[in-house]
């Protein structure tokens, strides 16, 4: 009997065609597959009504991402409330300051501009299905007005990272404590009102924070102690986010090759990869602070 | 095997995915351990369903993976690591089904952390090999394929609850009973 010619689109052949597209795909240069993320905006669209509520029900389950456990709901509250009006003060005496200068510039004939965001609450509703990039997608996008380099935090004072990419209801928020971020520099505040040396901090990619503390000699007689808040104070980032904590110092170690200095290590308050919402702090257009380059390419 | 229940299921279990898996996630001693749901329920669809259509299941699963993790700062995707690991770990339950027990549990969960393990060593491999001209101060292969087989065990958990919850579905599957299909005389 004779044998019937296979079709030559046979599933079978389509198959191994497909996977050899994908392994093509799968090693080609990061400036060859930016097309692939137009494919992927339509999934959030399908997924995000049954990755919402399935998230909450999950965070409702395991209660969140708090690293500070027994403490009564009222007296989070206070204590939330007791930060966000520090933060608000220390940030205020940055004003004064900076507005003292720029009396003294504008006498001198310098055009300056004024500051100010807006606030805008997203619950977070997950990230990828592979974690370790470590973003989280949080349920606020253009349509709310958050733009690229907008700042998350979370109550009220606590770092959590900046927005990287925006859509239409969606965007994606790349925590501080994860490596892509890259880093921020802040001051270690040596009480509540005194701001001491300042760190450059980098991400382990383990939810920590190391940086060496300042650079001369006064500051490295300076005493550091567990527990200190380190706040932002980095150019690099909005105006607005000035002094909010980045965390606490965990750990104070020497230097290896430089004895002198000092190397501390920094966790943030909260568990920054299990929050479950944050509020993001959209910069107005004088505010905002020009984005970097992102041709970096991590796999 | 009936396509639209499959694709119900699948959807549910993408969600799952995506939703529960950082809840369940764990970080001891640096690493971060999370179960995965969506290579138990390939898993299950493979111990029963045919092979050409289970395969493409995989690989169409694999990419929504690939699709919905954006890697880099937010800004990229990288379609294939999974949707080749996944293709690989229905390969192999479609290669093993045949010593085990089809509907027991313990073959599901055994077979998901064989598969899942298997899926996740490809995907590092893929993407350690992409690090070397990309970003490799941003990807730690022996770390990641730490992290990886370790979720490869506790996926036993999460494959022994689908195995509860999809088990007792198997009739809606549609699937063919292979056996029977195997001894069928054809009549000319």
């Amino acid at each position: 009997m004779a044998r019937t010619p296979r079709s030559p689109l046979s599933a079978s052949r389509l198959l191994a065609v497909v996977s050899v597209l994908l392994f093509i795909l799968a090693l080609l240069p990061t400036r060859a597959i930016r097309w692939v993320d137009a494919l992927a905006r339509p999934l959030t669209f399908v997924l995000g009504p049954v990755q919402g509520p399935l998230t909450r029900a999950a965070q409702w389950v395991s209660g969140g991402g708090r690293t500070e456990p027994g403490e009564t709901p009222e007296l989070a509250e206070l204590r939330r409330r007791a930060d966000e009006y520090r933060a608000l003060w220390l940030n205020v005496q940055g004003e004064n300051e900076r507005l003292r200068r720029q009396i003294g510039e504008l006498q001198k004939g310098f055009a300056l501009n004024p500051e100010g965001m807006r606030q805008v609450y997203a619950p977070i509703i997950g990230g990828g299905i592979d974690l370790s990039p470590g973003l989280l997608r949080a349920k606020a996008g253009e349509r709310e007005g958050v733009i690229v380099n907008s700042v998350a935090v979370i109550e009220g004072v606590q770092i959590v990272g900046k927005v990287t990419t925006t859509e239409y209801r969606y965007c994606l928020i790349l925590p501080i404590t994860q490596r892509a971020a890259r880093g921020l520099q802040g001051v270690v505040m040596l009480d509540d009102d005194r701001p001491g040396p300042i760190c450059r901090l980098v991400p382990t990619g383990t939810g920590v924070l190391n940086g060496r503390v300042g650079s001369d000699e006064d500051t490295s007689a300076v005493p550091l102690r567990k527990g200190m808040l380190v706040r932002l104070d980095d150019p690099e980032w909005p105006a607005s986010s000035r002094m909010l904590v980045i965390g606490e110092i965990e750990e104070i170690s020497t230097h290896p090759q430089q004895p002198t200095r000092r190397v501390i290590s920094v966790r943030p308050r909260f568990k920054l990869d299990s929050i479950s919402e944050v509020v993001i702090r959209v910069p107005t257009e004088a505010d905002a602070v020009t984005p970097p380059s992102t041709e970096r390419g991590s796999p | 095997m009936r396509w639209p229940v499959v694709a119900i299921m699948a959807y549910l279990v993408v969600g799952l995915e995506a939703a529960v898996k950082p809840a369940l996630a764990i970080s001891p001693s640096g690493f971060r351990i999370s179960p995965t749901f969506l290579i138990p329920f390939i898993t299950f669809v493979a111990l029963s369903g045919p092979t050409l259509p289970v395969l493409w299941l995989a690989l169409l699963l694999g990419a929504v993976a690939d699709l919905y993790t954006p890697r880099d700062v937010g800004q990229l995707v990288v379609l294939g690591p999974y949707a080749l690991g996944f293709m690989a770990a229905a390969y192999l339950v479609l290669v093993m089904r045949g010593l085990m027990f089809r509907r027991s549990p313990l073959s599901m969960i055994f077979l998901s952390i064989l598969a899942t393990a298997l899926a996740q060593l490809v995907v590092v491999a893929l993407l350690s090999i992409r690090s070397i001209y990309t970003d490799p101060q941003l990807w730690s292969a022996g770390v990641e394929l730490t992290n990886r087989l370790l979720g490869a065990v506790y996926t036993g958990l999460t494959a022994g609850v689908l195995s509860v919850l999809l088990f007792p579905l198997t009739p809606a599957f549609g699937f063919q009973d292979l056996h029977s299909r195997r001894f069928v005389r054809t009549t000319r």
